[in-house]
């Protein structure tokens, strides 16, 4: 079933979000809403979340004093979107409690990923998310160091 | 000043007891743990409000930044929606305030402070009202 949209003037934003709400409602996939804990949400597999993307990549955003720390992958939980967002659009649409500019991203490829929570909406922001339960591997960054956003 | 690289390192550690002693009295829970959360540890305490239809929250965020560390609050309601893919609640959400921290040894922290805004937040949390909610902004403006 096709979402409804009534584009005025919508900002790029709103526009790639809605974009992932549609193409997720077509899978049909469960957006769960921001309300729902970690723990109350399925463990999936990444092929899974690969298929539900059609191949996209996950993005994880990055301030400029991290570039390096997280190339080699990460055991801790991680949260990643599928939307693309401008720096100070991150902040918004992702509900980031702190002002720093998201100036780099990470792209993911969900195939080499396990134990991927969601997708649930952003609370207090409207975008849409994934929580990676166990961190990611290395074999999952797509281009081997963090892309800079503007 | 050291990064913080584990959702067990003593800071945050820290930072949970104290945003659970904020949030006890006004029935909060933890909705996440802390995790890297796009360029900060974050961690999110969550109430439902019955009454009113309200999922109300507090976020606390914990960012490495090259003049030290920062911890930034976040308070919030939103109303409950149903379970797909359309269902985009209207929220209001509020930047409580931020505290820099100078050094890595807890003994150092401002912990009155933290307190005080993690106590901020709460009361921030709980006192928003239907009314003032918003849908999301999606035009541009």
């Amino acid at each position: 079933m096709a979402i409804e949209y009534h584009f005025n003037m919508a900002t790029c934003r709103a526009i790639a979000t809605r974009l992932d709400e549609e193409m997720l409602a077509h899978r049909p996939a469960i957006v769960y809403p921001s309300h729902t804990p970690l723990a109350a949400m399925p463990a999936r597999s990444g092929p899974d979340i690969a298929a539900e993307l059609g191949g996209r990549y996950l993005l994880r955003y990055l301030i400029r004093r991290q570039y390096r720390q997280f190339t080699t992958g990460s055991a801790s939980l991680q949260f990643v979107t599928p939307t693309p967002y401008s720096p100070t659009e991150a902040i918004s649409w992702l509900a980031l409690p702190t002002a720093a500019r998201r100036e780099f991203v990470l792209f993911l490829n969900a195939k080499h990923l396990s134990d991927v929570r969601g997708p649930r909406r952003v609370l207090l922001g409207g975008g849409l998310e994934y929580i990676l339960a166990s961190g990611y591997p290395a074999t999952a960054i797509v281009v081997g160091w963090p892309v800079p956003v503007v | 000043m050291a990064q913080i690289n584990q959702a067990d390192d003593p800071k945050l550690v820290a930072m949970q007891l104290l945003m659970d002693e904020a949030g006890r009295a006004a029935s909060f829970h933890e909705l996440d743990p802390f995790g890297e959360r796009h360029g900060s540890w974050q961690r999110t305490i969550h109430a439902w409000s019955g009454t009113d239809g309200l999922d109300r929250y507090v976020i606390a965020a914990v960012t490495s930044l090259d003049d030290g560390d920062e911890i930034a609050v976040m308070a919030g309601a939103e109303e409950r929606s149903v379970a797909d893919s359309t269902g985009r609640p209207r929220f209001r959400r509020f930047d409580v305030g931020s505290i820099r921290l100078s050094g890595d040894n807890l003994s150092f922290w401002p912990t009155a402070d933290i307190k005080k805004l993690l106590a901020q937040a709460v009361r921030m949390a709980v006192e928003i009202q239907p009314l003032q909610l918003e849908e999301m902004q999606l035009l541009a403006s």
